[in-house]
């Protein structure tokens, strides 16, 4: 009997103990019901009525935190930022110059008919530098061989910078060798 | 007309490097103009040093060249003329195992054509790492011959011994 009384009384003790999503819904209008509105002042005097004004009108910052909901509109986009703003940071970690010139690519274009040229069994065509292409070139030599960027590197060879002969620093005189590419643009 | 002629002269002299190249790695040379210096005409991979197929080595091409005519009219003929070089083998790291150099203008000392050990060659003796061993002209041929013959890079077709002695007989 007393089983079978639990089990009847089980379900309704739940709805007791556990809030539903229309209460909780409703959560922030209950809040609000607190704060003093116009029409809760008494209507009699004029006094009361300024009174009650002046009490909303300092109530209403805490009458604008009350509604849960929006804050937690506003605040979900925020978290999202927040969770994804260290990945962003991290990248940049990672040294970007020489990623750069690392990760160089091939343009598309090329890329798609020199395959072709080889499925084909031609020999793919020699096509001139862009001014992209020859600098990113330039710039990945010089980090590699001379430790310093292409720009530097074009510095430092016009003011004569390096040893006598570059040709004994063999890193040198491979970027050297590679000038032309950046001459003349 | 003679411009036309000289600019299919140079795609033929481009293919025929290209289909050199061809033989030990899938990369692609690129050109470029230097009309400041003479019209010289510089060759090159772009990006990076070429990796070759078969072994964890890579390549540096460098070679300039200028275009001469010689003739007039239909009896023209167009021959390329080498100024120098840098072809250099790579290991995996990028450290240098020996470069065939020919800069004759420039800042260097060195004029001659000259080969250098690099690094990775593992040469015990200093004077022997840092000297410019002298060399007659290196071709791309020869560059070709060396890495698939002593160095173990896979030619890509069988046939690779024609290209090579086509390319010769083409110089």
């Amino acid at each position: 009997m007393k089983t079978k009384a639990r089990a009847k009384a089980g379900p309704s003790a739940r709805k007791k103990t556990t809030p539903s999503r229309a209460k909780v819904k409703a959560g922030p209008k209950r809040v609000a019901k607190k704060t003093p509105s116009r029409k809760a002042a008494p209507k009699s005097t004029i006094t009361a009525r300024r009174k009650a004004t002046k009490t909303a009108v300092a109530k209403k910052p805490a009458a604008k935190k009350a509604p849960a909901r929006v804050k937690a509109k506003a605040s979900k986009p925020a978290r999202k930022t927040a969770a994804k703003a260290p990945v962003k940071t991290k990248r940049p970690a990672a040294k970007k110059p020489v990623a750069r010139a690392t990760n160089w690519r091939r343009p598309k274009v090329a890329a798609k008919t020199q395959a072709k040229a080889r499925a084909n069994g031609r020999v793919p065509e020699v096509r001139e530098f862009t001014k992209r292409e020859a600098w990113a070139t330039f710039d990945w030599y010089a980090r590699t061989f001379a430790g310093m960027s292409g720009k530097e590197f074009v510095e430092w060879w016009n003011r004569g910078e390096f040893a006598k002969d570059p040709d004994d620093m063999p890193g040198v005189m491979t970027v050297a060798m590679k000038l032309p590419l950046v001459e003349g643009w | 007309m003679a411009e036309r002629a000289s600019r299919a002269s140079i795609r033929l002299h481009l293919q025929q490097a290209q289909r050199l190249v061809g033989l030990i790695t899938d990369r692609v040379l690129r050109i470029a103009d230097q009309p400041s210096n003479n019209q010289q005409l510089y060759l090159t991979f772009p990006g990076l040093p070429a990796d070759l197929s078969g072994v964890r080595l890579r390549l540096i091409v460098d070679e300039f060249f200028r275009v001469y005519e010689f003739g007039s009219g239909t009896t023209s003929r167009h021959t390329f003329i080498t100024f120098g070089y840098q072809y250099k083998l790579l290991d995996a790291g990028n450290k240098e195992i020996l470069a065939y150099h020919w800069h004759p203008s420039g800042p260097s000392k060195a004029k001659q054509p000259h080969l250098h050990l690099g690094s990775a060659a593992q040469v015990r003796q200093r004077d022997l790492a840092a000297a410019h061993l002298p060399t007659g002209l290196i071709a791309l041929t020869d560059m070709v011959e060396l890495a698939i013959e002593a160095f173990g890079a896979e030619p890509r077709t069988s046939d690779w011994r024609t290209v090579v002695a086509e390319a010769r007989a083409a110089r």
